[in-house]
């Protein structure tokens, strides 16, 4: 009884996985942090803060930024969206606190307010590649031409906004709608065949897309070099809080490690996060996340020493009971 | 025996740093100027220095009288100066004022940011 459950529930996961990445599937993401940050000075702040170049967001374009530490290591991963009169703050789930205290130990005599209205809100996140083919027959809106980060207002929904963030590594628009109105946001979509995805669901395609996540792979044992989170660095803007550390990584080529998407067989046991990998007897790494996402096969995240990040080495996952063998299948930031 | 009472942790400024920002104040077409220092966040290590000449300070602001100067410094930013000393310097690296801080515990490679 309990396989059969079990087997049918993989079915079905198997079903929401294919609907994500085929077609268009509706994920709850309301856990992720949202911040209003208000101020003449908040850019400008945050701009001082972070690795991205905020001096280019305008009023209709947002960009992904990483707040570091002054060793260069991964506070968190931001989305910024301008709205009419803030800045909306897409942080990781559960950091939104430790993100407002960050911009607030450093707010000094500048105008800058922020307000967490994580719990006030939610977010839906339309993922997949008929997601903005979705979005229209759902909200009315054509989104075909929207760029990343750039919000659109939806008149239908009170106060609601719509942005395309890629999340996943696949086309997401993120929906965020009052609480109160979030039963009708994923009414909408239902009523076109949108159906929801589940918590697991998601995140093993997150692992599969290699999405790095504030679970295991953003924290301040890594830079944002290291996590693949290049598209989000600038190396030509005014100085922010870690940038001597990251810049010289960069130049000097001295990243020691990457993470990295790898593959192993379902039919073997199941390493757990934080199991060490090893080539040839020497420990080169550690598994970040690990999921159960396709046939036959599993997903992983790690931190891999650069030596052995090349596409289809093959590594171990050595635990007490036994060993996995792992596939490197690419670098996480490159598709 | 004589008991030595602990000074309170102020900012001080140096007779060569005041004559400066005199002189400097002149140049800027704003005599009479005094200094406002503070603390913002930024810089590779964290926190950088700001140092703006103006003639009043702003509410609140901790004001400090040395050497004919008036110092002007906001709450929290005092919160990481205390005990500066803020100097001139005229050597052959360069003319420039310099904060001789002792909460920074490290500075970034051009030395225009610390930590704490």
């Amino acid at each position: 009884m309990a396989l059969a459950e079990s087997k049918n529930s993989r079915l079905i996961q198997i079903s929401e996985l294919e609907s994500a990445t085929l077609h268009a599937a509706l994920i709850d993401r309301s856990d992720v942090g949202r911040l209003r940050v208000s101020g003449d000075d908040a850019a400008d702040l945050l701009n001082r803060l972070s690795t991205n170049n905020l001096e280019h967001l305008t009023p209709t374009q947002g960009m992904g930024t990483v707040l570091t530490n002054n060793k260069g290591r991964i506070i968190d991963l931001l989305s910024v969206i301008p709205l009419a009169d803030s800045l909306l703050i897409l942080t990781s789930p559960g950091r939104q606190q430790q993100v407002a205290d960050w911009i607030e130990f450093y707010t000094f005599v500048e105008d800058v307010t922020s307000n967490d209205i994580t719990d006030d809100t939610a977010m839906i996140a339309i993922v997949g590649p008929k997601s903005a083919e979705a979005v229209q027959k759902a909200l009315g809106i054509d989104v075909d031409d929207l760029e990343l980060y750039a919000p659109i207002i939806v008149d239908s929904f009170d106060g609601a906004s719509l942005v395309r963030t890629d999340h996943f590594n696949l086309p997401t628009f993120e929906f965020i709608v009052s609480t109160e109105e979030k039963d009708k946001a994923i009414s909408a979509f239902d009523q076109h065949n949108v159906a929801q995805a589940s918590s697991s669901t998601a995140e093993n395609l997150r692992i599969s897309m290699a999405v790095p996540s504030a679970t295991g792979e953003l924290t301040e044992d890594f830079n944002p070099l290291e996590a693949g989170l290049r598209p989000h660095i600038s190396f030509n803007k005014i100085c922010y809080i870690g940038q001597e550390v990251v810049s010289r990584l960069n130049a000097y080529e001295k990243v020691q490690k990457h993470l990295v998407k790898l593959e192993w067989k379902t039919e073997d046991a199941v390493p757990a996060p934080g199991t060490p990998l090893t080539v040839d007897g020497k420990n080169v790494g550690q598994l970040t996340s690990v999921g159960d996402a396709d046939d036959g096969l599993g997903y992983a995240l790690g931190y891999v020493r650069k030596a052995n990040v090349e596409t289809g080495t093959s590594i171990l996952a050595q635990f007490e009971d036994g060993e996995v063998a792992l596939t490197v299948t690419g670098l996480s930031g490159q598709g | 025996m004589n008991k030595t009472m602990p000074q309170p942790l102020t900012i001080t400024i140096t007779e060569d740093a005041a004559d400066y920002i005199k002189v400097f104040s002149e140049q800027a077409g704003k005599p009479g100027s005094n200094l406002r220092v503070g603390v913002k966040g930024g810089g590779c290590s964290g926190m950088t220095y700001t140092l703006d000449l103006v003639d009043e300070p702003f509410d609140d602001d901790k004001v400090i009288e040395e050497h004919g100067i008036e110092l002007y410094v906001d709450r929290k930013s005092y919160i990481f100066l205390a005990g500066t000393s803020l100097e001139y310097s005229g050597g052959l690296n360069g003319k420039g004022f310099v904060f001789n801080n002792p909460n920074a515990k490290t500075t970034c490679g051009c030395g225009t940011s610390f930590s704490v």
